[in-house]
């Protein structure tokens, strides 16, 4: 925690804070980094710094109606952010500030713009008005074109530390097991981890998403068939959700095989035996194909290939253990 | 609010132009000589001087004739830099793509010049015009009043109609050479009063690949964040890179074949702020020099690859020769591809280190079916929990000397190392020594095959699950393990697993394999 109320991205805070002490702040800013971690926060923290000069104003920013501040988002989550939302916006920043000596605009998801859309914002991302300020925020500079990625000064938001989450979720009274297995969970995604230990469905639905995982190894075909064309009909999230779990758990099978791996090396702490005995069964070359195969059949379904078919065939990829 | 470094140090001469000589002399020489064309095309990646020498370009002809230090010059290069020059128009052909902005233009273009010579026609991100636009476009760029020159700059020159182009004077403009770049930073950090150490520079301008605009931006975010010098470590922190010794934790991995060395690493270095992508990179980037070391004839002359992320120092150099003498290209080609795929499947990824796991376990194992050819190099490393060789007591076990049965000269194992072929050659006698001790355990190992030997641990393949689950109970496992530890004196463990074939065909309950049946199909294994 510092002193702009963010967990973790210290270096990115200390940046951003000391470039405005210094009076040095630049004008076209970009947050990259997965989702979750805390890139739309951060800028509203930054807009807080900037416009937040006394407490109404810092209401009005955290609500997102301060006049000078425009936050721009794609009308519904993961649509395309128009052009002509684009246009709006560019018009808006050629005007003066309404209250205070800034105007900030925060494009939040910026890959979703539209290529033409990304084209008509370089000139102003360039060369601004003197009061603006522009933060865009994408997942990485990839999803970009390379000539936005260059008039802006780029900030590369990591994974916090698990540590650094650990602490968080400890400092929000949850206990310590608990606050452990999230942290690792989360993978450093403070946002996650918040979301997490408010509703106890994630923990559960995973829990359950493993328990299927296990006995689907020792079942046979037919189960498995089953157990696909039951999946295969689930929400797509769901499904997505489900072989990112499965991946993570295989990977902290290859992890554990091998040499002797620490417990802190492991992310699904609590299925540590489990994990021990699958590390022991399977060879690391077999592990290592089921990881490619999971991960294969994420880039399937994100290609709209029949969720049945990808599914039923990493079925049968799965390893057949005898059962205990 | 500060004004962007790239914007206040932006050229004013076509002599300030870092790294794009070629294009900057013939303009120089056009305008002396006066044989001035009437469109030019600027054509480059991002950050490499278009939209700069276009603005200078403007200048330099309206001046043309005048003693540059006159007043009259003076006045007329400031208008130009600030953008108040009413005859050279700057237009963003990104936010003006349709074909009513280019009629705006046409019309214009037949006035007189307000106060200069020429009016010159900047149209920056040109390849954005639609189709429409282009074609209004091209009877005025092909005969323009004599006092009009357009210059259209771009980064896309594909998207840009043949009609176009053929109208057009065209120059390329080149990714600037990083020491142009490191230079250029260099004078930057003088004038600015910013201290930064070489190696920082460097590796910003190795970074910047090759755009000067990417380079000068880095510098001014780190100048206006870090309090005193930067530093190679403050490079790093702001790019997410990693240091030198993740990568040589995660070559050395890869040499010993250790899956655990390689995620411990990766661990670490993120933990520390590292960025999953930066490492990936990174090592596509030292692979890539081990290759070039290696295909190379000469490797002491090999240039390109000398320039890495942190520059290799003779250390450094000879670090990597040894490396590369460890790996095998066909190794080596497998590893660049899987972390360059890894790179790629970031890219919609939620959790970037996964990919970047996956790529370095691709690398460590060996790829199906390649397991039953031996290759030239050793196939695996000693085990790294090996004992220190100690020849002491009877010294290696009688079967060194005893050549297997069919297989011809026998390789000897080196006290305290096993290797794949050793235990293959040796596997009869292993399991002569065990039926010694432990009958049962013997038996059962005659159900398995030795499949791999990585990192002290000998992975066995079982033919049915009666092995692999007995050989687990402690009693069998332990006279197995001693053996091994006293025929190849060394500290051993063992994995088993079941052969893949055995797992799947499952013929009593199989429904595809029962309705062949039924129908008269044979089973073949």
């Amino acid at each position: 925690m510092n002193d702009w109320d963010i967990i973790g991205h210290d270096w990115a805070v200390r940046r951003l804070r000391r470039a405005i002490e210094q009076g040095q702040l630049a004008q076209s800013h970009l947050f990259v980094g997965p989702p979750s971690i805390g890139k739309a926060t951060l800028a509203l923290a930054l807009a807080r710094a900037l416009l937040g000069h006394n407490d109404r104003a810092r209401a009005l920013v955290n609500q997102r109606r301060h006049p000078d501040l425009l936050w721009v988002e794609p009308a519904d989550a993961g649509e395309a952010l128009k052009v002509e939302q684009i246009r709006e916006l560019l018009h808006a920043l050629t005007l003066a500030p309404v209250e205070s000596r800034h105007r900030i605009a925060i494009v939040n998801d910026a890959h979703l713009i539209t290529e033409s859309g990304q084209n008509a914002i370089l000139k102003t991302l360039e060369e601004p008005n003197p009061s603006v300020v522009i933060v865009l925020t994408a997942p990485n500079t990839d999803t970009l074109l390379p000539t936005i990625v260059s008039r802006c000064q780029l900030l590369n938001l990591r994974p916090a530390p698990v540590r650094a989450v650990e602490e968080a979720l400890l400092a929000r009274g949850v206990a310590g097991e608990r606050a452990a297995l999230i942290a690792r969970l989360s993978r450093g995604r403070i946002g996650w981890a918040l979301r997490a230990i408010e509703d106890d469905a994630t923990l559960e639905a995973r829990a359950e998403r493993l328990r299927d995982l296990r006995d689907l190894l020792t079942a046979g075909r037919t189960q498995r068939f089953a157990y696909a064309e039951k999946l295969a009909r689930a929400e797509p999230s769901h499904v997505v959700q489900t072989l990112e779990d499965w991946l993570l758990l295989w990977r902290d099978v290859a992890r554990a095989t091998g040499r002797e791996a620490s417990p802190e090396a492991l992310v699904n702490a609590d299925q540590r035996d489990w994990i021990a005995q699958l590390a022991n069964a399977l060879s690391v070359a077999q592990v290592a194909a089921l990881l490619r195969a999971i991960s294969q059949t994420l880039q399937y379904l994100d290609r709209n290939v029949n969720p049945r078919l990808a599914l039923d065939v990493l079925l049968l990829k799965l390893p057949r253990l005898p059962a205990s | 609010m500060a004004e962007a470094l790239y914007r206040k140090w932006r050229p004013k001469t076509f002599d300030e132009v870092v790294g794009q000589e070629h294009v900057t002399t013939t303009l120089k020489n056009q305008i002396a000589t006066g044989r001035i064309g009437h469109a030019y095309l600027f054509v480059g990646s991002r950050g490499c001087g278009k939209t700069t020498s276009a603005r200078i370009f403007a200048k330099e002809v309206n001046i043309a004739g005048l003693d540059p230090d006159s007043p009259r010059a003076k006045q007329i290069a400031e208008a130009i830099a600030e953008g108040r020059a009413l005859d050279v128009i700057e237009i963003d052909a990104a936010s003006h793509t349709g074909v009513d902005d280019i009629r705006e233009i046409r019309e214009r273009v037949g006035f007189q010049p307000g106060e200069l010579r020429y009016k010159v026609y900047i149209i920056d991100e040109v390849h954005m015009l639609s189709t429409a636009a282009f074609n209004a476009l091209l009877k005025t760029l092909e005969e323009p009043p004599p006092h009009v020159i357009f210059i259209l700059a771009t980064t896309d020159p594909q998207k840009i109609p043949a009609t176009v182009l053929s109208r057009c004077q065209r120059f390329n403009f080149r990714r600037v050479p990083i020491d142009k770049i490191v230079a250029r930073l260099r004078q930057l950090c003088e004038a600015e009063g910013i201290e930064a150490d070489d190696h920082a520079l460097r590796l910003i301008a190795r970074h910047a690949a090759g755009s000067l605009r990417d380079a000068v931006s880095l510098l001014d975010q780190l100048a206006s964040s870090s309090s005193m010098r930067i530093s190679a470590a403050d490079v790093r922190e702001a790019l997410g890179a990693t240091d030198a010794a993740t990568v040589r934790a995660l070559v050395e991995g890869l040499i010993a074949r250790d899956p655990g060395a390689g995620f411990d690493a990766i661990q670490s270095a993120l933990d520390q702020g590292a960025d999953a992508r930066q490492i990936a990179r990174q090592m596509v980037e030292h692979l890539r020099a081990l290759i070039q070391l290696k295909v190379s004839r000469a490797p002491q002359q090999a240039p390109a690859p000398m320039d890495g992320i942190d520059g290799w120092s003779e250390a450094e150099r000879v670090e990597l020769a040894a490396q590369a003498e460890k790996l095998s290209v066909a190794q080596l080609k497998r590893a660049v591809r899987a972390f360059s795929e890894a790179i790629n499947e970031m890219r919609n990824a939620t959790d970037a280190q996964l990919p970047l796991e996956m790529a370095y376990l691709d690398c460590v194992v060996e790829p199906e079916g390649m397991s039953a050819t031996p290759s030239p190099q050793p196939r695996v490393a000693q085990a790294s929990r090996a004992v220190p060789q100690v020849p002491t007591g009877p010294g290696p076990a009688p079967a060194a000397t005893q050549p297997a049965p069919g297989a011809t000269p026998a390789p000897t194992a080196p006290a305290g190392e096993l290797t794949y072929e050793v235990l293959k050659a040796q596997w009869q006698q292993f399991i002569r020594e065990v039926n010694a001790v432990n009958k049962p355990a013997a038996a059962l190992l005659r159900s398995c095959d030795p499949y791999a030997v990585t990192g002290g641990v000998v992975h066995l393949h079982a033919h049915h699950d009666i092995p692999l689950i007995r050989l687990q109970e402690p009693k069998n496992k332990t006279s197995v393990i001693a053996t091994l530890n006293r025929m190849f004196n060394g500290q051993f463990d063992i994995r088993i697993s079941l052969q893949q074939r055995q797992v799947d065909l499952d013929a009593e309950e199989d429904p595809v394999l029962k309705a062949a049946k039924r129908m008269g199909g044979m089973v073949r294994r």
